[in-house]
């Protein structure tokens, strides 16, 4: 393989070792420890966000928020990653699909109005800001105070993306983050939820440590904590994000640039939201150029994923579909292109221009 | 968590601005007081939360910020601070909740000489840069220079026409250089006075925050935001907005006028203001 389509940054060994000899002489490894602590501050030092809590996984993240944000009838998106639409079923959570924005390939308002006029039981919105690219936040917003309905945000590819100077985080009743190791930030697993109310912190604070409180069980949790490990594997990782996301943003721009005024098709990207370089989609339109991208990117040995495929309304079938057409047609065709920090402006180059010249 | 802080020149509308945006539903903006960087900078010795209750309720104007002290100390042991910079930032979360409002900023003069240590103590956080022409700072000055004061805190400002200028036009300065320019939006008082939702849409859309047409009517309610002590040299904030702009081609002598724009031609410039001499 020439080109890697992900490759998780690797930390700093001499940094990693320090954190975890300081784990090591405490002899606390997990339960809210001392370095969980340090992380939680300084992501929310550094993301501009408030009642933030790590959790261990994105998906747990996203159980986690479903349960303390009581939402017990949900509408999402078809166009995602599995985990937002699977982790809404694994809990037992009526889901409705709703159809995406055609331009931005986020769930639309529009779709979503529609839903809650004809259906007053639904209580929760799930959206994605897919690719790291702003839901329009604004009209949710609204569509939740309207129809009284809980807004949480799948921002597991929003790491360190910004309304305006507002982390996109700050939108909604809470959104969650995942730190795969594949993401633009990571503690190998992990994730994080972040709450608009601290109440509701509180509470999944208690839920993803068994439902404890001081010992005593008030409820039935989970064990959703983040070890001192993987927290010093994300302290480590956090000293440098600055430039692993300036690097990803400036190769976002390369493929941007260098794809523009070809017969792609790329999401219209949120009009005051920044780049973080998580993921670079391309929708080929057609067969006729998938099959061509497909062929010369796989002879020069560049690795591409069609991603997200397919609409999760086909992987779902059961699931109540209130009209998918625009997700289905987009999954068709769509790859995300190699991004990752070890991958240089030239390498981006490359690929543009191999792909220029099966498509103009 | 500190979401933004309003930094500008004295008598430059940084309070008039701070008023505003405190009148909107989702933000607080407290009374001016500077124990963050205060602290940040003086403290010496061990820290615990006693400790740094008991010196925060010693630093200057926080009496305006009316903190209960058995509360904050329990506060801060419930989130397990164990640090001078967690304990400040904690405290502005502790003024927000019991302001039931999901946003706090900050504004302070003082801040103009200690933006590095602001930086420190939150960096993610935005600024608003409010700019004055600089020729009605110097009137604003000068008038202020005859009132007699009771309050403790009334300001003290050069009263010379060059040294006015001087330090208006280097306190300016100091926040285009201490802040990145994708951190920091600068909006012009005479802009605010004329079209003030204008510039507030503007500030919001920067912030991230929905505009809030309440923000126009905050001298309605001025008198729950800003200590009655401080109405010594800040009574304007409780009429509607006054377009007094550009009043010193009024009250400046040519003279002075021309010595200001000698000293400050640069700025004055850079900010769109016209030089007259």
């Amino acid at each position: 393989m020439n080109i890697a389509l992900n490759s998780p940054v690797a930390p700093d060994l001499k940094k990693l070792t320090s954190y975890l000899e300081q784990v090591n002489d405490s002899g606390w490894y997990t339960n809210f420890g001392p370095l969980h602590q340090e992380l939680t501050s300084r992501l929310e030092e550094y993301l501009g966000v408030r009642n933030l809590l790590l959790v261990s996984n994105g998906t747990l993240a996203l159980q986690v928020a479903y349960k303390v944000l009581g939402i017990s009838n949900a509408i999402t998106t078809p166009f995602s990653f599995v985990a937002t639409t699977s982790s809404l079923l694994w809990q037992n959570i009526q889901t409705q699909f709703c159809d995406i924005d055609s331009q931005t390939y986020n769930l639309s308002p529009d779709t979503t109005e529609i839903a809650l006029q004809n259906d007053p039981s639904l209580n929760g919105i799930v959206a994605t800001h897919v690719y790291g690219n702003p839901c329009d936040v604004s009209a949710f917003g609204d569509l939740s105070k309207k129809y009284n309905t809980k807004v949480l945000y799948d921002a597991a590819h929003a790491f360190g993306i910004k309304v305006g100077e507002q982390s996109v985080l700050n939108f909604g009743d809470a959104s969650t983050l995942s730190f795969h190791a594949t993401k633009v930030f990571h503690t190998v697993e992990g994730g994080a939820i972040i709450f608009k109310h601290k109440a509701d912190f509180e509470k999944a604070k208690q839920l993803i440590n068994f439902g404890l409180d001081n010992g005593e069980i008030t409820d039935v949790g989970i064990n959703a904590k983040l070890n001192e490990y993987q927290c010093a594997v994300g302290l480590t990782l956090l000293d440098n994000v600055d430039n692993i996301l300036k690097h990803r943003a400036e190769l976002f721009r390369a493929y941007l640039n260098g794809l523009s005024n070809t017969l792609i098709e790329t999401p219209k990207w949120h009009p005051n939201a920044n780049y973080n370089g998580a993921y670079f989609p391309v929708n080929l339109m057609n067969m006729d150029n998938f099959i061509k991208v497909s062929k010369i990117l796989n002879d020069n040995g560049i690795q591409f994923r069609p991603y997200f495929k397919p609409s999760l309304d086909s992987a779902f079938a059961h699931v109540q579909n209130n009209g998918t057409v625009i997700s289905q047609q987009k999954t068709k065709f769509i790859i995300c292109l190699p991004l990752h920090f070890y991958m240089s402006k030239q390498d981006a180059d490359l690929v543009v221009s191999l792909i220029k010249k099966v498509i103009k | 968590m500190i979401d933004f802080c309003i930094l500008g020149n004295p008598r430059s509308g940084t309070t008039l601005l701070r008023l505003m945006l405190s009148t909107h539903p989702d933000i607080t903006v407290p009374p001016e007081a500077g124990f963050a960087v205060w602290l940040m900078e003086n403290w010496e010795g061990e820290f615990s939360p006693e400790i740094y209750v008991e010196k925060l309720c010693q630093t200057k104007k926080i009496e305006s910020w009316q903190i209960d002290q058995k509360e904050l100390t329990a506060y801060l042991h419930k989130n397990k601070v164990d640090s001078l910079k967690s304990a400040i930032l904690q405290t502005y979360e502790f003024y927000r909740e019991n302001e039931q409002v999901q946003f706090i900023g900050d504004k302070n003069n003082f801040y103009l000489d200690h933006i590095d240590t602001l930086k420190k103590i939150n960096s993610s956080m935005s600024y608003i840069h409010i700019v004055r022409d600089g020729r009605d700072v110097a009137c604003s000055y000068l008038q202020l220079m005859n009132k007699k004061y009771t309050s403790k805190y009334a300001p003290i400002l050069p009263t010379n026409i060059t040294e006015i200028a001087s330090s208006w036009s280097q306190n300016n300065n100091k926040i285009r250089a201490g802040i990145p320019p994708e951190k920091i939006i600068t909006i012009r008082l005479e802009d605010l006075v004329e079209k003030p939702e204008n510039e507030l849409k503007r500030v919001c859309k920067f912030l991230g925050y929905k505009y809030d047409i309440k923000m126009l009517d905050y001298y309605k309610n001025s008198d729950n935001y800003e200590p009655k002590e401080y109405d010594e040299w800040k009574s304007k904030n409780k009429k509607p907005i006054e377009n007094d702009n550009f009043k010193f081609k009024r009250i400046l002598s040519q003279a002075d006028i021309a010595e200001f724009e000698k000293v400050a031609a640069d700025t004055l410039a850079h900010f769109g203001y016209e030089l007259l001499s």
